[in-house]
């Protein structure tokens, strides 16, 4: 009997500006004015509708910096402020990673990313902060053409993930993305910090040796 | 004075095929124990196919081309494990040549890279490998959306850097691509080895 776990990566994995908790947020761009010249804010103009194509794969994040840098006052190298951020916004979430490896050794689970990501980062993500060594796979939108909450996301990940007995758990931190996860079927549970991870009832079974003994009964 | 010297990655800074069989550098050579994937038919059912028509110019991910090709090749695995072992496995670098290529840039030499890559390979060798702390800037065929040896591609570089006092100078290993950057108004040089660059007139004066 096996289950796949999935986890959104901004906000889960790796620690994001946008945590309703102020507190809680963690920044990858506090020295960007020193270091590259160039003011956070006006950076965060980048991040439009337009985006949406560089999330989905339609346009490369290349080629999208190499027309915004410019116009935010950068006239260094695209390819070096690429390797600044993503270098920097990667500020994991440390207790959900001991859960994963906890989870990992459970039988009968298998562990997925599930996150709306152009191809960079995604690369970064799963080969230099060493994801693939907890993760099976990673399924983002770039790859896809689809970012969450299309429901094409969620078909597209279950084409990966093959038929299953039990529902995906689906761990993210957008409400619009967990509504259409549960309307799609799966089971998905807001995240908002690692409680709601370890105290999820199966997840507390599986990490917890006589609990997965009770679930396999 | 400064000049602006480019150089290709595959079979020039990073070992790869070679015109001479015996200095050809496979990445790929335990491909089928490693992932189980015949390497003859992975180069003639993808890279001589999807890879090089569509991959390289940015007009289907890497990761997308995998996704639909490795199946048929009787991969089973996750894509972005075949795509890690590809990256970290086609990394012999040229170390000799890294080196000369040190020697400009302290001589003051302003470096590009022109390679015909897509993008998640272009930022490996930029971040992984570091070839960003020795060159300015790489011009990558996904980026521009044209590969060498088509015209558009020298177009973009030509515009990208500006008016030059003297012709840009370029080496790559490719003959048809020479060509075409001889044609476009560059020096450009066909390396086979190490001797091409540094036996170079302007190579030695510049690093005298």
């Amino acid at each position: 009997m096996t289950r796949a776990v999935l986890f959104d990566v901004d906000g889960v994995l790796v620690h994001s500006r946008f945590h309703a908790d102020e507190a809680a947020r963690r920044y990858w761009d506090e020295h960007l004015l020193a270091d590259m010249g160039v003011e956070p804010s006006r950076f965060q103009a980048l991040f439009d509708p337009s985006f949406e194509r560089v999330l989905t794969g339609q346009k490369s994040l290349v080629a999208a910096l190499d027309e915004f840098l410019p116009t935010v006052g950068y006239r260094g190298s695209t390819m070096d402020f690429i390797g600044y951020w993503i270098a920097r916004d990667s500020h994991l979430n440390f207790p959900l990673l001991e859960v994963i490896k906890q989870l990992r050794s459970a039988r009968g689970v298998r562990l997925y990313m599930a996150t709306n990501q152009e191809h960079i980062r995604a690369t970064y993500l799963w080969n230099e902060l060493k994801l693939r060594h907890l993760f099976d796979d990673m399924f983002y939108a770039a790859r896809f053409g689809a970012a969450k909450p299309n429901p094409e996301f969620f078909r597209r990940a279950e084409e990966l993930l093959g038929p299953m007995e039990q529902k995906p758990l689906f761990f993210d931190d957008s409400e619009p993305v967990i509504a259409a996860a549960n309307a799609y079927g799966w089971e998905g549970v807001l995240f908002g910090n690692v409680d709601d991870c370890i105290g999820h009832p199966w997840i507390a079974a599986m990490t917890n040796p006589a609990g997965a003994a009770t679930i396999v009964k | 004075m400064t000049r602006t010297v480019l150089f290709d990655v595959d079979g020039v800074l990073v070992h790869g095929y070679h015109g001479r069989p015996e200095k050809h550098v496979r990445w790929n050579e335990n491909l089928l124990a490693d992932l189980g994937v015949d390497p003859d038919r992975f180069n003639r059912e993808f890279i001589y196919d999807v890879f090089v028509k569509k991959v390289i110019v940015g007009q289907m991910s890497l990761l997308e081309a995998l996704d639909r090709t490795l199946p048929g090749l009787g991969y089973r695995g996750p894509s972005m494990a075949f795509a890690g072992y590809w990256l970290s496995h086609d990394s012999n670098v040229n170390q000799p040549l890294l080196d000369v290529v040190a020697r400009l840039k302290a001589a003051g030499t302003t470096l590009y890279l022109a390679t015909n890559q897509e993008h998640m390979r272009a930022q490996w060798l930029w971040q992984q490998l570091r070839f960003g702390e020795l060159f300015e800037d790489m011009f990558h065929s996904a980026r521009i959306g044209h590969a060498k040896p088509a015209k558009p591609y020298f177009d973009w570089v030509s515009n990208r850097l500006g008016p030059q006092a003297e012709p840009p100078l370029f080496f790559d290993d490719r003959e048809d691509i020479v060509k075409a950057a001889l044609a476009h108004g560059w020096e450009a040089v066909q390396y086979e080895s190490l001797e091409d660059v540094t036996g170079h007139p302007w190579v030695i004066r510049q690093l005298q």
